[in-house]
């Protein structure tokens, strides 16, 4: 479990980079760009209006109302993704096959890449990026962090979306294809490493940090996961500094 | 992906006028399946129909004790409906089977009985296809087969149908109810679809500009002991090499009443009546599971990747048989 | 000494993971961008008779359409992987030629995404077409030619006399499939020109500074005219490394069009356009004494390219490395096919090449009737057989006895079908792992600020094994302070060269250029300490101290031989009615040196074994014997492990720094955790069954008992 101390340093050390002006001194300094940072949408054409096979919908996402005119064959994913500058959902397969762009929608987990834009208007639409509480993570977020859930990185938002379903799921009393009894379906408490795995193999990590992200739900749930570090058997220690 | 038209529809009658109105219109709900196969220019509708608000969403009780699910139900309110898990644990436990939660939580039981082949001859247009573009051959009968149809399929077509939901509705003799243009009809689930003979373009026998309003699942006190066995290439989110919904009543050792249906190995869900026929009236042992087995695959025709399904789906129905005479559970 | 190398790190750039806001090469956020689709070949082998574009190039939202017809100018870059190197040798839309299904033959541009691939669509194309070499029991194989300067073709000893005289020989053929590296973020690039003389290539690359000058020859520029932008990248695996035709094509047509485009592949695109791992067939000739010392070993294998460059998947490389043996060949071949270009994926040689030794060594092990584990124990070498060099610190002794201790395999009966649990047979198996301890010159700047934090910067780059947190820890643990100050910037052709991710020696490169350029900061400063430095810079007023250093590789590699090792331990469980094969318990016990971060580090060994599972179990790509057209083309065909296949794989490492190869004693970890995981697999269900299996993968139809 994470000390919660830890958790405010993680969550003010980011915000201080993004402030940080890049002072030079003594010789000249080229200042790098911090690219990571550029995440403006492009393309926010809310006010247009339609072209011809185009047009209007309000998606309501991360509990705001964006308007946008789109053709009715734009999915949800590339609407997040090419006009909102969403860019948090993925897009790893665009078949509904690798789960890297699940969004939720009423709370529900979603494939967004076969989700048609249009359809979605007078839904509650979740991204990644609307987990967290301003700059305090989401539990599953902090989880996935914790347990190295990750590597990297992008089918993340789709493994951390679908955790959160997942969790919402066993709360309402869903079953799984291997729960051993359908009457009884398991609780946070007793949530098997297998029900877990089951229940997320709609999303794939090349990556392979399953073990990680199977813990990640385990520490969300309530249990206990093991420690993700390697043991260590080194037989002496590193001699770098002198 | 073509770019459409759309429309939302507010009631069935509007939907089935709308599609009336329009040649290439189709109907959209979950979209799961559509979405995919619009994007690889399988479908190029002009326009689409939404359906989802249509009042198709219930799962009510029918006089005679089984249930009736509206074709908009998504794939999970029917897997986690206590009605379902409780008399029908087959149906729960192949939809669960089937794809993932997120597909799961949007396709409908009326887009999941209409889902197309996997086959990957037909998924993509660089490949000839007499399902996509009738007469243009069959490219899978001698190519790479292993995922294909041992049975009922023709020179023309040896895809099989993808869906798990429908193995079990097959095993348990549901109706579908549709509405058209020419109004209300009942269609047994297995007529409802076919065999792809010489027109395997046509997968099911809905008429144009019908709509799946309903399924209705019959009472059986017997499928508390149903079984859905999935067996394939990967632990979860794969489609079968073959499936097996199985339910039997016994009387002591004795078999009663049996059910019996195979996935992954014909154009539509299978059902090897003379093998569930065999079945009654036999002891439940291995023999006579064995033997029915041998039944069911009597007539395979496999292909030259696929052979070893014919084992493979004879040891799959022993397994649900014998699971199933035990009482039920996970296979 | 040590306070952070070998702790375990959350990793510095997990909060943009997790909230979605790490930039990936498709993400960058560019006004007046336009989206490129590509036009693909449906056909192996043949020319294009006749390309009709006007249907695409009247639809609606299409800017243009490129064909072999009027293909923008490239130049063919140096390509020799010192400078420069592309993937694929010949350059995109070259001629009307199709080479293999799939092929890239052109590329609409539109406003949208949606358009654009609309307009592919719309393309009709014409070819005259030839039978494809696809099968391949027809094709002609040859000897392999060098590959990076490497013969393959080695012997020692007398191998005839060997084979002959030896009590216990073991011949065999192993096949392994066609695997896909199935990066879960597709390849992707967006070209943005300023003016006609300088570009900046947002895509992820395994290799920025190469990246910059491959894309600057290609272009004709001076290198400093291109910027290469990857702070991201969404898996790679050895298919990332340096540009493959679409890139190329992208960045010469956005010239053209004068608008920042991007290409994004469809998974279809990427199963002919961005590499793949050969299949590969080998047959392997052991030969032993009665109590088990190898006498001979003759490793014959064959492997597959393109019409249009060479890979060979070099499975030999293990060979001389493994075992002390007397009597050695090796021998590589290798045959052109139509089929898209194959390229390094994770452990190339290393992983199939284990896979064969792997389980040959476990057929002499039960031929021998001798525990597979003592078998190697008493074969090792201390010597790379092919360099004559002893090894650095080698620990594969410990790998084989701690492995053995924390499975518990002194408990496995030494008899096949001797356990069961719940119905299913039960086999325990065990194979080795190796990979070559590989390091290159790399550069860093480092920068000290009065407020007590650092910067860390260096072209080099994260493809999600840990490199950003390698960077920081090793900083942290040179200045003292703590890994939470220090930022560290990568994936930018403006910072210094940071070398290659590929081959697992990032943290072998860069770990040593880290602390060089932070001592080298301390000195500039005149201070033994980060905090003293920094008490001195705000006194002073100055904004910050910096100083750039490199590292790169000297002497030591003439006197030694460096190589890690690993042993893994596998359970499985076979129910052998249904043709079900589980995965049930896994150990591997690594030697790769000094650790810098035992939860990632152990992330990239869990990664590669479950990778290995993959390839055990269920990875084979597939043509269609008669067109040669992929059938297996995306990741519903193309299947990986998914959660349930994975088991909790336990890791540890044992031995010591490696100091003889850098000065922080790390020698990698990113291949070594797949190598020899498909051998433990097959070896434990030979256990279970009685059945051996030398043809991967493992899938159902050759497990139904």
């Amino acid at each position: 479990m994470q000390d919660p101390e830890e958790r405010t340093k993680r969550q003010t050390s980011r915000r201080n980079f993004l402030g940080q002006a890049l002072t030079a001194a003594g010789t000249a300094i080229a200042a790098p760009t911090l690219i990571h940072q550029a995440t403006s949408a492009q393309n926010m054409n809310t006010t247009q209006t339609p072209a011809p096979g185009e047009m209007a919908v309000t998606l309501t996402v991360n509990g705001k109302p964006r308007s946008l005119t789109l053709e009715p064959r734009v999915t949800l994913l590339d609407a997040l993704r090419e006009q909102l500058g969403l860019v948090g959902s993925k897009k790893g397969c665009d078949h509904g096959q690798c789960g890297a762009c699940t969004v939720l929608i009423d709370g529900e987990r979603v494939y967004s890449c076969l989700a048609l834009a249009v359809m979605q208007e007078g839904k509650a639409i979740t991204t990644v990026e609307g987990l967290a509480n301003g700059d305090v993570l989401h539990p599953v977020q902090d989880a996935f962090i914790d347990n190295d859930g990750f590597q990297c990185g992008y089918c993340t938002p789709g493994q951390v979306c679908a955790s959160v379903a997942l969790l919402d799921e066993i709360k309402r009393g869903c079953a799984s294809a291997i729960t051993p009894d359908l009457t009884r379906a398991p609780q946070l408490a007793d949530l098997s490493e297998a029900e877990i795995k089951e229940r997320l193999s709609g999303n794939l990590c090349r990556c392979s940090a399953y073990n990680g992200i199977v813990a990640a739900v385990q520490q969300a749930a309530g249990q206990q996961p093991p420690a993700p570090a390697a043991a260590m058997l080194l037989t002496e220690p590193a001699e770098v500094l002198v | 992906m073509k770019n459409f038209s759309y429309v939302r529809a507010a009631s069935v009658k509007e939907a089935v006028q709308q599609s009336g109105a329009n040649q290439a219109a189709l109907f959209i709900a979950g979209g799961t399946n559509l979405v995919d196969r619009m994007k690889v220019f399988l479908d190029e509708p002009s326009h689409l129909i939404d359906i989802t608000r249509l009042q198709m969403q219930r799962i009510e009780p029918t006089t005679d004790g089984g249930l009736r699910i509206g074709a908009l139900v998504s794939n999970t309110a029917v897997a986690d409906h206590p009605d379902v898990r409780r008399n029908y644990p087959l149906l729960s436990r192949a939809i669960l089977s089937g794809a993932s939660q997120q597909i799961r939580n949007v396709a409908t039981v009326g887009g999941n009985i209409l889902q197309r082949t996997r086959c990957p001859y037909y998924y993509d247009t660089a490949f000839a296809c007499n399902k996509r573009k009738p007469g243009t051959g069959c490219p899978a009968t001698t190519g790479i087969n292993r995922m294909h149809a041992l049975l009922g399929a023709s020179d023309q077509c040896v895809a099989v149908h993808p869906s798990d939901m429908c193995v079990a509705i097959a095993a348990l003799d549901a109706i579908v109810e549709v509405e058209g243009p020419r109004g209300r009809r009942q269609i047994p689930f297995t007529d409802f679809h076919r065999l792809p003979g010489d027109t395997p373009e046509r997968d099911t026998n809905l008429e144009p500009g019908e709509l799946i309003t309903a399924v209705v699942i019959p009472p059986l006190p017997f499928a508390k002991s149903g079984v859905y066995l999935k067996l394939r290439d990967r632990a979860s989110y794969a489609f079968a090499l073959v499936s097996v919904a199985a339910a039997l009543k016994l009387e002591g050792d004795r078999i009663q009443a049996a059910r019996l249906a195979l996935g992954g190995v014909a154009h539509k869900p299978w059902r090897p009546t003379e093998a569930e026929r065999f079945l009654i009236g036999k002891p439940a042992n291995t023999a006579t599971f064995q033997q029915s087995a041998e039944i069911a695959l009597q007539g395979a025709q496999p292909l030259a990747y696929n052979g070893f399904k014919v084992e493979l789906a004879k040891r799959a129905i022993q397994r649900s048989l014998t699971i199933s005479a035990n009482g039920g559970g996970v296979a | 000494m040590s306070n952070v190398i070998g702790t375990s790190v959350s990793r510095t750039e997990g909060r943009a993971k997790v909230t979605g806001s790490a930039t990936y090469s498709a993400e960058h956020q560019i006004s007046g961008l336009v989206h490129g689709y590509l036009i693909t070949a449906s056909v192996a082998n043949g020319q294009i008779r006749a390309i009709d574009t006007r249907e695409a190039e009247k639809a609606p939202g299409v800017i243009a359409v490129f064909t072999h017809k009027n293909a923008p100018k490239v130049f063919m870059p140096k390509n020799d992987f010192m400078n420069s190197k592309i993937y694929e040798a010949r350059l995109p839309l070259s001629d009307n030629q199709v080479h293999y299904a799939g092929q890239i033959i052109g590329l609409v541009v539109a406003d949208t995404f949606e358009r654009a691939r609309h307009g592919a669509h719309l393309v009709k194309v014409e070819y005259d077409t030839q039978t494809p070499l696809i099968d391949a029991k027809k094709v002609t194989f040859k000897e392999a030619p060098p590959q990076f300067g490497e013969e393959f073709a080695f012997a020692k000893g007398n191998i005839a006399a060997g084979l002959a005289n030896a009590a216990i020989k073991i011949e065999a053929t192993y096949t392994s499939s066609t695997e896909l590296h199935a990066p879960i973020e597709p390849h992707a690039i967006i070209a943005h020109w300023q003016g006609a003389d300088a570009l900046t290539v947002y895509e992820h690359t395994q290799w920025v500074a190469g990246a910059q000058r491959t894309y600057a020859e290609l272009f004709a520029l001076p290198a400093e005219k291109v910027r290469i932008v990857a702070p991201y990248i969404g898996g790679a695996f050895g298919c990332k490394a340096v540009p493959w035709p679409h890139a190329i094509l992208c960045a010469a047509v956005a010239r053209q069009v004068k608008r920042p485009l991007k290409v994004v592949l469809s998974r279809r695109q990427m199963t002919a356009n961005a590499g793949h791992r050969s299949e590969t067939e080998q047959m392997l000739r052991l030969a032993a004494t009665k109590d088990g010392m190898l006498t001979a070993i003759a490793h014959e294998v064959k492997s597959y390219t393109s019409p249009v460059d060479v890979f060979i998947e070099p499975c030999t490389g293990i060979t001389p490395v493994m075992y002390t043996v007397p009597n050695l060949q090796l021998k590589q071949e290798l045959a052109v096919m139509n089929i898209g270009t194959p390229t390094f994926m994770r452990a190339p040689g290393e992983n199939p090449g284990l896979w064969a030794l792997e389980s040959a060594m476990d057929e002499l092990a039960w031929a021998l009737k001798m525990d597979p584990v003592e078998l190697r124990l008493k074969n090792e070498t201390r010597e790379h057989q092919r360099k004559g060099l002893p090894f650095s610190a080698k620990h594969f002794a410990d790998c084989l006895n701690v492995g053995a201790e924390r499975f518990g395999w002194n408990d496995r009966p030494m008899q096949v079908r001797s356990l069961t649990r719940d119905g299913k047979r039960v086999g325990w198996g065990m194979a080795a792992a190796t990979f070559p301890g590989l390091r290159g010159r790399a550069s860093v700047k480092v920068r000290l600020l009065p407020d007590g934090t650092a910067h860390v910067l260096t072209a080099a780059n994260d493809m999600g094994t840990g490199a950003y947190t390698v960077v920081a820890v090793t900083a942290a643990e040179v200045l003292g302070i703590p890994v939470e100050k220090i930022r560290v910037e990568m994936g930018d052709s403006r910072l210094p060269d940071g070398g290659l991710a590929g081959g697992s020696q990032m943290t072998a490169s860069l770990a040593p250029a880290v602390t060089a350029a932070c001592q080298e900061v301390l000195k500039t400063a005149n201070c033994t300490t980060a905090s003293e430095a920094c008490a001195a810079l705000r006194q002073s007023g100055r904004g910050a101290i910096e100083a750039t250093a490199s590292s790169a590789p000297g002497a030591e590699m003439k006197k030694w031989a460096f190589q890690s090792w690993g042993a893994h331990f596998a359970e499985v469980t076979v129910d052998e009615e249904i043709g079900r094969l589980r995965v049930t318990r896994w150990v591997s016990v690594m030697n790769i040196g000094q650790v810098i971060n035992a939860k990632a580090a152990a992330s990239q060994v869990r990664g590669a074994v479950i990778m290995g599972i993959g390839q055990a179990l269920m990875e084979e790509a597939h043509l269609d014997p008669n067109t040669g057209y992929p059938v297996v083309y995306d990741l519903a065909t193309y299947h990986f492990p998914a959660h349930a296949d994975t088991p909790r794989i336990d890791v540890a490492f044992v031995g010591k720094p490696d100091l003889n190869f850098n000065p922080i004693g790390a020698r990698g970890v990113g291949e070594i955790g797949i190598t020899g995981v498909s051998a433990a697999i097959a070896n434990a269900v030979y256990h279970a069954t009685g059945k051996r299996l030398r043809s991967l993968p493992l899938t159902p139809d050759k497990l139904i008992g």
